[in-house]
């Protein structure tokens, strides 16, 4: 499978720009290209059911949320038919204009669903770990102990579940669940103290070496500096807005203190990270595809944000279509093409022999 | 290579002392077997080798410890591990990730090698245990025998020159348990490694060992050459009990040097077999039982009759279908085809709470049971579920157990065997005339193996029907009447235990495989009761 | 150590603060304005994904700093199993929107403190998206409110000698917090479908900060009220049933592993 750094990056720009291109010509391009994507994955993932189930149910909602929107805004020219105006929140005109808004919003919403169905199909949980960056090394040893454990603890519970059974025990509802519960985390703990023993024994230290408390301190007042100065950045942006170069300033200033405090906590982690996958040209041109055609859609944002929304309220009722950028968004198919053009993955795949 | 010098230490919050003033000296290169009772202190032992004792418990800590130059008191785990490589008792409980090359790199990372010494050594450890082809597995879907394999894969990354072990190959089958002890040999031979390791089966691993070390309970210990200890232990295994007995010298280990010894036929007449126990009327008919689990077949047409009052031993190799078969019995699964009656009661149509007033199953993880304050409260619970009256309790079921000392004790604050029984209590406090027991000696000591027995021996002597499936020959050889043979979910044999075993050596005692005579199956046989 | 404890809670208060006004943002535009310029319009457009990153920038830096307290192997390997059965506990089926994923968290939090408590709360909702395959962008904003579950249960004082008036207090904060995460995954749902066009749905020129959330009170109301209700009730039902004992449970390991603190560093 392609190394999963490629795939956060392609998940992230499709869905910006699903986000930001809010037009239903672009929106069709983007799960055009999210389809293909899709296609190339479905074949080797075993998740698929459950994903075609939310997507369905994504439809159901999007379905509902165009009424919606119809009884709640009553602008625009072209009405299909009215409510008595002293009806509270829905009286008043039903517009074409809002149902075309409401199906606009609804049809973004779907396709923020279905980009992620890809992503979560393509990506495999336990490398998307291995990519948290060392700053965040604890918390990813955390999760990683966690996901091995989640099929054991089920195991258990079911375990546990048959031994009170034949007790004379009946689950008639959480209101029994005591004698499932207590059991369970005691294992849970006594398996902890296992792991937690054999992890020493192999060298697990997790403490930050060669950082005295003095400077762990500071670091920490580092960052609680930045949340600060983020705060004051974003409040002074929205209620002095003749002040939003200073604002932008001091945003920018946070910025910079956070990455270095991460950066410093990520240097004084010290482990080796063996690495197993491969950066591939497949996955040059992925990234590279994704990161021009969010490059694309920013610059026009600034130089021209009219180009990308689409108004029925106030600019027709039909969406206008600014060819380059239709052109940049196909660039998110690449991950689709790729796959399709491969033969159904098998080597690099992990196995799961049937226990 | 490893000198323990008046080593005494006390866990945080005990009243006395677990290691007391012990001496004790291990060679480069030596296989060491540590044996003793439970609670002797075998653990706590391998533990102070790596410094897990006392870093990792906290405690009192007295005397000196030298592993390979080094003292584990002052280094602690993180920097012994690179000198002594641990593996634990229990094969699910030692991973961190899910992947096996994940899991292998995990030791080497915490040290911060480099990429490529990582997988150089990857390499060399696969290859080194043959498990090149679990390389991209999931741990998950391994067996227990692969899984401690991984285990020992991952702690030799880092080239220790010790090795510990506690209790490997206790949770593990017997022909995984041979996996495992092959490759320690093999790493004790060919890389020299000091191997230092803890069991209760002794019959697995005497024949390797050099050195028995034998903690008496006293805190001490006792250590010299493997025959020389085997005389002065009182759990030997029973080749050695009968060559002790015989006198035979050099003591036989394994079974090919006991018929070196086998010349003479035994000095007394066989003792007369006591003859079987009739089978009252049949209490369990089980007919053309089929089971699968998602399309896997794990029953193939099984029959089974069963009489009131035979202690019936179930064997197989895992998966032959041994469990499936006693959850059968007890209505946890319902036939697909086939029927099973128990006491005139059909499975399919009774419910559960119906069936267990008369069958009683004792599941493999005691663990699973236990959730109460107290054992006293345990009970109680099944009392209360059955519809007794919360306090009282089947007459003398607690000294036949051997748990009366207990009642006020957290249960999961017990040792194994203690536990085992007490879950054994938690069931039979339902008072069911079938009793089920689904690998009752993993784990075991013999002492507390012995307890087991005899509770089994008190229960049959009130008519109770036993049906026990195990692993362990010796429990079978001694207590069971009849065995049932499963393989790949059909009863390939099925007759008295005497019998089976002189026919199939794969699941003979060690003493029917050195005579494949029906009538020597345990040390008794040939002593007529000396020993 | 009191100075670490000081840093965490500075830390923890300053990412809510940045939590709570990433999700006002939207609110905090539109009030008091006039009218919609083009450059708000696109602002508002872009205010999910703003919310997003700096949702995900406070969950950084919360676990960065939380994680950076020396983590030695018995904490991080109980974490690591509580967090696994806490997913699988969320992954139970339940009545319409209940699920169990608050009750260890806040047993936790009160018995071992703010850390531990938003550890498991946050890395149990990742874990479960992680093995379920359904990481999505709801998914930093989960991680942050149940993270909070856990972290607020620390603040709550010890009781424990009126062990009624503690189980009380304890499922008071499981109903309380079934509402608000509900309210503030509407939240992140919300701006969605927020269109520049629309905003008379939540907003009329010159409207205070009071009538929009007003507004959006309203949709809740109507969206959500009744998932919300099962997850509230539920959760304090089932904190009410399982705290005493495992309350003791948890109070038992602690005091035989001792493992929430800060162990030494490495010299």
């Amino acid at each position: 499978m392609r190394h999963p750094l490629s795939w956060l990056i392609w998940a992230g720009c499709a869905a910006v720009l699903a986000l930001m291109a809010r037009h239903p010509l672009y929106l069709t391009l983007v799960v055009l290209a999210t389809w293909l994507v899709y296609l190339g994955v479905a074949r080797s993932s075993l998740m698929v059911a459950s994903w075609r189930a939310l997507l369905k149910l994504g439809l159901f909602i999007w379905l509902i949320t165009i009424p919606f929107n119809a009884l709640m805004i009553h602008q625009g020219r072209v009405v299909l038919f009215r409510l008595p105006a002293h009806w509270p929140l829905i009286g008043g005109p039903i517009t074409l204009e809002a149902v075309l808004a409401g199906a606009t919003a609804g049809y973004a919403l779907w396709a923020l669903l279905f980009i992620f169905a890809a992503f979560n199909l393509g990506v495999d949980a336990a490398q998307l770990l291995r990519l948290a960056p060392p700053f965040l090394y604890q918390a990813g040893v955390v999760t990683s102990i966690a996901l091995t454990f989640i099929p054991q603890m089920l195991a258990s519970a079911r375990e546990i579940r048959e031994a009170q059974r034949i007790r004379g025990h009946r689950f008639r509802g959480w209101r029994d669940s005591l004698p499932l519960v207590i059991p369970l985390l005691t294992t849970a703990f006594e398996r902890a103290v296992q792991l937690a023993e054999s992890m020493d024994a192999r060298g697990f230290g997790g403490a930050l070496t060669g950082m005295t408390p003095r400077y762990l301190a500071r670091l920490r007042g580092m960052m609680v500096l930045s949340l600060l100065l983020f705060l004051i950045g974003m409040v002074a942006q929205i209620f002095w807005p003749h002040l939003a170069a200073l604002a932008y300033l001091l945003i920018a200033l946070a910025a910079a203190m956070l990455l270095y405090a991460f950066h410093r906590l990520g240097r004084s982690v010290r482990r080796s990270r063996y690495r197993r996958e491969r950066w591939g040209a497949g996955d040059s041109a992925i990234a590279l595809c994704s990161l021009a055609a969010l490059a694309g859609a920013l610059w026009l944002r600034y130089s021209n944000p009219a180009h990308m929304t689409y108004a029925p309220y106030t600019g027709g009722l039909l969406p206008a279509f600014h060819a380059p950028l239709g052109l940049l968004l196909t660039l998110l198919a690449v991950p689709g093409l790729i796959a399709l053009a491969e033969p159904t993955p098998e080597g690099d795949a992990l196995q799961d022999v049937a226990p | 290579m490893i000198q323990l010098r008046r080593l005494s230490y006390t866990y945080p919050g005990a009243a006395t002392p677990v290691l007391r003033d012990l001496e004790l000296e291990i060679e480069a290169g030596a296989l060491a077997l540590v044996v003793g009772a439970s609670g002797a202190g075998k653990s706590t032992l391998l533990r102070c080798l790596n410094g897990l004792v006392p870093h990792f418990y906290g405690g009192v800590i007295s005397g000196s410890v030298r592993v390979a130059g080094e003292d584990p008191i002052a280094r602690g785990p993180r920097q012994m591990s690179r000198l002594v490589g641990m593996v634990f008792q229990d094969p699910e409980t030692q991973f961190v990730v899910d992947t096996v090359e994940a899991e292998l790199v995990f030791a080497m990372e915490n040290h911060g090698y480099p990429q490529d010494v990582m997988g150089q050594r990857v390499e060399w450890v696969l290859g080194q245990l043959e498990i090149g082809h679990l390389r991209k597995r999931r741990i998950s879907t391994l067996s227990g025998g692969e899984k401690q394999r991984v285990a020992l894969a991952s702690v030799l990354t880092l080239q220790p020159q010790v090795l510990v072990l506690d209790e490997p190959t206790s949770q593990l089958d017997p022909q995984a348990a041979d996996e495992v002890l092959q490759a320690l040999r093999a790493l004790n031979r060919e890389l020299g490694l000091t191997v230092v390791l803890s069991e209760h089966r002794l019959e697995r691993v005497v024949g390797y060992a050099d050195q028995i070390i034998y903690l008496p309970g006293d805190g001490g210990a006792l250590a010299g050459p493997a025959r020389e200890m085997l005389a002065q232990i009182d759990q030997a295994p029973p080749l050695a009990t009968l060559g002790l007995a015989l006198g035979w010298q050099p003591l036989p280990l394994t079974i090919e040097e006991a018929r070196a010894h086998l010349g003479s036929p035994p000095s007394a007449p066989p003792q007369k077999t006591a003859p079987m126990p009739v089978a009252g009327e049949p209490e369990i008919v089980v007919r053309d039982l089929w089971h699968a689990y998602d399309g896997r077949p794990a029953l193939r047409g099984v029959d089974l009759t069963v009489g009131q009052g035979e202690a019936v031993a179930i064997m197989g190799v895992n998966g032959s279908g041994k469990t499936t078969l006693l959850k059968h019995l007890v209505g946890l699964l319902r036939p697909a085809r086939g029927d099973v009656q128990v006491r005139g009661l059909d499975t399919r149509h009774t419910p559960l709470e119906e069936l267990i007033r008369t069958v009683g199953y004792v599941p493999q993880n005691p663990n699973a049971l236990l959730f109460a304050e107290t054992v006293r409260e345990e009970l109680a619970f099944t009392r209360a579920n059955h519809g007794y009256p919360r306090d009282s309790l089947p007459p003398g079921l607690l000294e036949a157990l051997g748990i009366e000392r207990y009642l006020a004790h957290y249960p999961r604050d017990l040792s194994v065997g203690e536990r085992q029984r007490v879950a054994l209590g938690a069931i039979l406090a339902a008072e069911p005339q079938i009793i089920l027991l689904d690998e009752p000696t993993r784990g075991v000591d013999r002492l507390q193996k012995e307890a087991l027995m005899r509770y089994l021996a008190h229960e049959r002597a009130q008519g109770r029907t036993v049906i026990v499936s195990t692993h362990d020959v010796e429990l079978v050889a001694e207590t069971m009447d009849r065995l049932v043979i499963l393989e790949r979910g059909r009863v390939a044999e099925d007759g008295p235990t005497r019998e089976v075993m002189a026919r199939c050596p794969a699941y003979a005692s060690q003493i029917g495989q050195l005579y494949g005579d029906p009538r020597y199956l345990t040390v008794g046989d040939l002593l007529g009761g000396r020993r | 150590m009191r100075r670490e404890r000081l840093y965490g809670h500075l830390v923890l208060l300053l990412a809510s603060l940045i939590g709570v006004a990433a999700f006002l943002y939207p609110f905090l535009l539109m009030s008091g304005a006039q009218a919609v310029s083009p450059e708000q319009a696109m602002q508002l457009q872009e205010a999910p994904l703003l919310t997003i990153l700096l949702v995900v920038l406070c969950l950084g830096v919360v676990l960065a700093s939380l994680g950076a307290g020396a983590m030695n192997a018995k904490m991080a390997a109980i974490l690591g199993m509580l967090t696994a059965v806490n997913a699988v506990l969320r992954a139970l089926p339940g009545p319409a929107g209940f699920s169990a994923v608050f009750v260890l968290p806040i047993l936790c939090g009160y018995a071992y403190g703010a850390t531990f408590g938003f550890l498991l709360g946050a890395l149990s909702l990742l874990a479960s998206a992680l093995i379920g395959g359904g990481v999505g962008p709801w998914l930093p904003y989960q991680m942050m409110t149940v993270g909070w579950v856990g972290l607020t249960a620390a603040w709550i004082p010890r009781l424990e000698r009126w062990p009624r008036v503690e189980v009380a207090v304890l499922g008071a904060s499981g109903l309380i917090w079934g509402f608000v995460f509900g309210a503030i995954m509407n939240i992140w749902f919300w701006p969605y479908l927020f269109q520049p066009q629309q905003v008379e749905m939540y907003w009329s020129p010159g409207m205070a900060l009071g009538e929009v959330l007003q507004r959006y009170g309203v949709f809740y109301l109507l969206t959500s009220l009744w998932w919300d209700v099962g997850r509230a009730v539920g959760n304090a039902l089932l904190i009410g049933l399982l705290a005493r004992p495992l309350l003791t449970l948890l109070r038992r390991f602690e005091r035989r592993f001792q493992f929430t603190w800060a162990p030494p560093l490495d010299s």
